[in-house]
């Protein structure tokens, strides 16, 4: 019993070791710019960190990599969100878009919180500090449709 | 008697079909403000308002977009609306592939897809006073 329990671990090592030689695309980082919507919507100290900590690490180009993202298969799970995350939604490029698509995203920015789709549980699950209070979501919501509202305006 | 009794039941079967009518609320769209002709309308009725509408039993089709309701929505949001129509539709992510497998017949054609994308485009503009 003993060898065979031996076996199935060195496998399992070997496989863990083997599976890091397959290529994963981390999208990269760029530096922050002006077209952030931290800077861009001028958001409050309060707005700007939810943004950071509960959204940035799928939807910008400030990805948080710890070491274990970097390891498969973690790294594939991670590689996957943020490549669709940030196909969804940029934060870091808030300022290159139309007031029509800036109403767009602020309304399902709304909706998500709202609703608790966003952040997603996989994310909030190994990040704490992510998890945001229903008083959060509810002031994030309100924020984005206060900024719908006098976007519409200008 | 024949011809009356016929004439009952189709006025009956109509009556039914009403009722149950699973179309788009015209007045409400109209209270809207948005403009709908009849062959968006149509596109609309066969693709999108199953899902789409405050009776739905689909609770995700149900949150995300409610065509009876735009009227009850700010000019925001309506433009809002709109531009999410188009974004889904260009990406091919509208109607869900569930549905197409289910409502083969209910599948909008690319001129369909084209003519929401366009009418919801125009829409936008005219709320947005362009």
């Amino acid at each position: 019993m003993n060898k065979i329990i031996k076996i199935i671990l060195y496998a399992l090592i070997i496989l863990l070791i083997v599976i890091q030689l397959i290529p994963v695309d981390l999208p990269q980082n760029a530096n922050p710019t002006n077209n952030d919507i931290i800077v861009a919507e001028e958001v409050s100290p309060e707005i700007s960190r939810i943004f950071s900590v509960a959204c940035y690490d799928c939807h910008s180009s400030q990805v948080k990599y710890p070491w274990y993202s970097k390891v498969a298969p973690a790294s594939w799970l991670v590689a996957r969100d943020v490549k669709s995350g940030i196909e969804a939604m940029n934060l870091s490029e808030w300022g290159e878009l139309s007031k029509r698509q800036k109403l767009l995203y602020l309304d399902q920015i709304s909706g998500v919180v709202k609703s608790g789709e966003m952040p997603l549980k996989a994310y909030t699950i190994i990040h704490r500090d992510a998890e945001l209070s229903d008083q959060e979501r509810e002031m994030l919501a309100k924020w984005a449709e206060d900024r719908m509202g006098q976007i519409f305006e200008q | 008697m024949k011809n009356i009794l016929i004439i009952a039941a189709m006025i009956g079967v109509a009556a039914i079909l009403q009722s149950n009518s699973r179309l788009l609320n015209e007045a409400k769209i109209k209270a809207s403000g948005i403009d709908m002709p009849d062959d968006v309308k149509a596109v609309i009725d066969k693709s999108c308002y199953g899902c789409h509408h405050k009776d739905s039993r689909n609770e995700k089709g149900k949150a995300k977009l409610q065509w009876d309701n735009l009227d009850e929505l700010s000019k925001a949001k309506q433009v809002a609306t709109m531009e999410g129509i188009i974004d889904v539709l260009k990406e091919d992510a509208m109607p869900p592939k569930k549905f197409k497998e289910n409502y083969p017949d209910n599948i909008p054609s690319k001129e369909e897809i084209d003519k929401l994308i366009d009418w919801a485009n125009d829409q936008a503009k005219k709320i947005m006073g362009e």
